[in-house]
């Protein structure tokens, strides 16, 4: 049966875009592999954590090459996640019967931006500080302020919370949805390959490229660009910036709503019957969310 | 009456009470380094006690000896005085003739009211006041600060590159740190200890330690020389990108 999936054809004019959805699973791949690399010598403390990133970023042999493949491959992950969504999306993949498909890819993309969040924290240098305390009072807003921190201000019980969220609770929900997914996506078949009988190999036809493109790309960019052990931004991360500006202009009322929007777009997607008004709605969104990002970016 | 109402304002702010009355001393004092510390006459110039005798005229009243200056300002700077007081320069103060105050003790270089951090040219011309610039004391003093100034150097110079470097991936400088740390130690056991004028000794040791900074300084040019070679290792990586724009090229061409 594995091999019978493993062979069905790809949808006539699938192009290469058809290899996003696999691409991000490689990431994410990349990020358990080297995660566990960090795991071993990152200390979960308020006093130690810092300094143990330091460590690792320029101590450590490789260290330098594993976090920042760990880094470049979060960034690439949420970016392709992104894309996938929206080649989707153009496509009309989430019509029934892919409901559920949509439904738990959207839900990826919001645990690959809860992922990114909690582990531009763990260093703790003023990058990771400053997002805890933006996060931090955004969830001041609807009340959970002190649960995200536990406590009033950002500080040692934050390192554990953001650690147990980073390594077991969202790899862990983040596994469970991509089996899902992925089952989903079996069972269903790739739109417009539904009923065509052929020889093609598609599964590793999407893997090979989908493999080499990612591990490639990510090395590449953690050997051009290495993170560095102490990131001075105080902006938060490139995908959380129209939030973050929709945060600044927004009137104080109106904060618990801004991330209720995109994710309630996401949410009724699969409802929109009519093509025009799903992707009139979808670039209305697009286009709020570069307006913003760039004057977030500029701010 | 007099010394009551002296002793009363003295309990209530002594410097303010001298400073009332020694007005040229007290323009002197406070841009000092004493008066930033809140170290004030009485730190000097005696207790309560001693001031109200002074302002009594009691016979016990006498200048301050040289040897007192030192004393008083070792109170403190112990190591300073520890270090001073078996030269030439403590002995003349204490013993010899009393004609040119402060001529060899702390405030011969450093002033007195007006307490300064003096630089090595201003003690250099306060030496050549009594030595002759080409004589051995003179030009052992001479060698001992730019033993001194270069060591301070080396050392802001490696300092300025572990800052440069600390963010950065890829590049150890916690050795660097321990070094630079030794040196700024080393730095500070100098400034106490050339006031003992064994110029040889402070030589050696600012000579010592200059040359581990720049082999700190060295070491870590050579490993930002390294970490840029790694783009070597990069080949591989690169291939397996072209090989995956090659063959993903080829999924547009999916068979209907």
């Amino acid at each position: 049966m594995i091999r019978e999936k493993l062979s069905r054809p790809l949808p006539p004019g699938a192009g290469p875009g058809v290899v996003l959805g696999s691409a991000a699973i490689v990431f994410l791949a990349l990020q358990f592999l080297t995660g566990a690399l960090l795991a071993v010598y990152y200390v979960p403390t308020w006093d130690g954590a810092h300094e143990s990133v330091v460590r690792i970023g320029k101590e450590i042999p490789f260290g330098w090459l594993v976090r920042s493949v760990h880094v470049w491959s979060a960034h690439l992950f949420v970016g392709t996640v992104l894309l996938h969504l929206a080649r989707v999306f153009l496509r009309g993949a989430y019509e029934p019967p892919r409901r559920a498909t949509w439904w738990a890819g959207a839900a990826l993309l919001l645990l690959a931006l809860a992922a990114a969040f909690t582990g531009q924290v763990l260093p703790l240098d003023p990058e990771g500080l400053g997002g805890a305390n933006v996060a931090g009072s955004f969830a001041d807003s609807v009340g959970l302020g002190r649960l995200v921190r536990g406590g009033a201000e950002v500080g040692p019980d934050t390192v554990g919370r953001m650690y147990a969220a980073h390594l077991l609770v969202i790899p862990f929900l983040l596994a469970t949805l991509i089996a899902m997914h992925l089952a989903l996506v079996a069972r269903h078949r790739l739109k417009g390959a539904e009923s065509a009988e052929g020889e093609s190999p598609a599964f590793l036809r999407i893997l090979v490229p989908a493999v080499f493109g990612a591990v490639g790309l990510a090395v590449t960019l953690a050997f051009l660009l290495p993170t560095p052990v102490e990131r001075t931004a105080t902006k938060p991360l490139w995908v959380f910036l129209p939030l973050y500006q929709a945060l600044r202009i927004a009137p104080s009322w109106a904060e618990p709503a801004l991330p209720a929007i995109p994710i309630a777009f996401l949410a009724a997607v699969p409802f929109l019957r009519s093509r025009k008004t799903a992707l009139s709605a979808g670039a209305l969104l697009l286009a709020a969310a570069l307006v913003l990002g760039f004057l977030g970016w500029r701010a | 009456m007099i010394p009551i109402l002296l002793a009363l304002t003295l309990a209530q702010d002594p410097d303010r009470a001298c400073l009332s009355c020694h007005e040229d001393q007290g323009e002197e004092w406070r841009p000092s380094v004493h008066a930033r510390e809140r170290i004030g006459c009485v730190a000097c110039h005696g207790t309560d006690e001693v001031v109200k005798d002074k302002h009594q005229f009691r016979p016990t009243f006498r200048p301050l000896r040289l040897a007192q200056v030192a004393e008083g300002c070792g109170a403190c700077h112990q190591g300073v005085l520890e270090a001073f007081r078996p030269t030439e320069h403590f002995q003349t103060a204490a013993f010899g003739p009393g004609d040119d105050l402060h001529r060899t003790s702390c405030t011969a270089c450093h002033a007195h009211h007006a307490t300064v951090t003096s630089d090595r040219a201003a003690i250099l011309d306060r030496c050549a006041r009594c030595h002759d610039r080409t004589g051995s004391e003179f030009t052992a003093a001479d060698a001992g600060f730019r033993k001194l100034a270069a060591l301070e150097a080396a050392t802001a110079r490696l300092l300025g590159r572990i800052d440069g470097l600390r963010p950065r991936a890829g590049i150890p400088v916690s050795d660097a740190e321990d070094g630079a740390g030794r040196c700024r130690s080393r730095i500070a056991a100098l400034a106490v200890a050339q006031h003992g004028l064994g110029w040889g000794a402070v030589e050696t040791a600012a000579d010592r330690s200059a040359a581990e900074a720049e082999a700190a300084y060295n070491t870590l040019t050579s490993r930002e020389r390294d970490f840029g070679g790694r783009f070597r290792l990069l080949v591989p990586f690169l291939a397996l990108v072209a090989a995956a724009a090659l063959t993903g090229r080829k999924l547009g061409a999916s068979p209907p």
